[in-house]
């Protein structure tokens, strides 16, 4: 998997749109569909560092607009904060043989939560960090179940449900558009 | 196999594997949810001794010592009913776990394991199995509080 080679595609083109939109580079009319009003005014107002600049700069990773800024509110910051206590966590700390937070994994989790506000997710997931050191969001609430795994590889997989529809997928990238199935039962 | 109506304890080792009171899916090991020798350790309620649950507790608190993330008093259980756990369904109407009997002799006569025995292991197939296992747990509770409330029964 070479991210930095993959052509450019729809998905590209949406978040180089919303990087545009933020940076106000080009002649932008609209945001993407995918950007709410409520996204727009976060954007409008963000700071010109964020807490995912570091991660934007080095990034060869086309979901994340370089440069790009977004400010968090309510549920983005406690989860964000969550991931950062559970990133520091070593080798053994809930067992002799439990992993520690993968580096990479933690990156490509932040990069789940950057993806999860700018597509107007206002459900909290539950993170946590998995035996094996990759990262966990899930979601339960009445009829709607989700578990979701991110990987240090980039790739993350997911199982959802609301009771009715159901999506799953193995090797989903982190570096491309959520998957619409998974999408549709979030936003549901 | 335990019977239907038995209860099955898993310890929780860490807070961290709630997210505030919630029990997030990483308290449950995808590893162990991949089938073959792997399975979920939990230990059945109905003759699990409370004092040896909690002297078994302390070992493995002593036994992680130099680990300051393992701290014991901060342990904590929740529950799954057995019957609850062989008869869920996936998907494809599956009931994908089997309970067996582990007993560890002369340290944990109630331990006993949930298998996947569907024979799949895919990533987002673990994922799915994690949900159910979130769903059919009871809300966590405190290792001492649950150990308190088994020797009152």
């Amino acid at each position: 998997m070479n991210e930095a080679i993959r052509s450019s595609s729809v998905s590209d083109f949406a978040w180089l749109t919303a990087a545009a939109f933020v940076v106000g580079v080009g002649s932008v009319t609209a945001p993407p569909a995918s950007v709410s009003v409520e996204q727009r005014r976060q954007f409008e107002k963000a700071p010109e560092i964020s807490p995912w600049a570091d991660v934007a700069s080095t990034s060869a990773d086309s979901s994340v607009p370089v440069g790009a800024s977004l400010t968090y509110e309510g549920w983005h910051t406690e989860v964000s904060e969550r991931l950062a206590i559970l990133s520091e966590k070593q080798d053994g700390w809930k067992g002799p043989e439990s992993q520690g937070a993968m580096p990479l994994a933690f990156e490509y989790a932040n990069r789940m939560l950057r993806k999860l506000a700018v597509e107007g997710i206002d459900r909290r997931p539950s993170v946590g960090l998995d035996y094996e050191g990759t990262f966990s969001f899930s979601w339960s609430d009445g009829d709607l179940n989700i578990d979701l795994t991110v990987y240090d590889d980039g790739t993350y997989s997911f199982f959802a449900t609301d009771g009715v529809r159901s999506a799953t997928a193995d090797d989903a990238l982190v570096s491309e558009r959520l998957s619409p199935q998974l999408l549709g039962l979030l936003l549901s | 196999m335990p019977e239907a109506g038995v209860d099955l304890h898993r310890l929780i080792w860490s807070p961290d594997d709630l997210d505030g009171d919630t029990l997030t899916t990483s308290a449950f090991p995808r590893d162990d949810l991949k089938g073959g020798e792997r399975y979920l350790s939990v230990s059945r309620t109905d003759i699990l001794d409370a004092e040896v649950e909690r002297q078994r507790a302390n070992r493995q608190a002593a036994a992680a010592s130099d680990n300051p993330e393992l701290v014991r008093d901060d342990a904590m259980s929740v529950v799954l009913n057995c019957g609850e756990v062989c008869r869920v369904e996936d998907t494809n109407g599956v009931r994908p776990f089997t309970v067996t009997s582990e007993p560890i002799p002369n340290d944990n006569e109630a331990h006993c394991g949930i298998h996947n025995s569907t024979g799949q292991a895919g990533k987002g197939y673990v994922n799915q199995l994690r949900t159910l296992l979130v769903r059919l747990a009871s809300p966590p509770q405190k290792l001492d509080d649950f150990l308190s409330s088994i020797r009152d029964s």
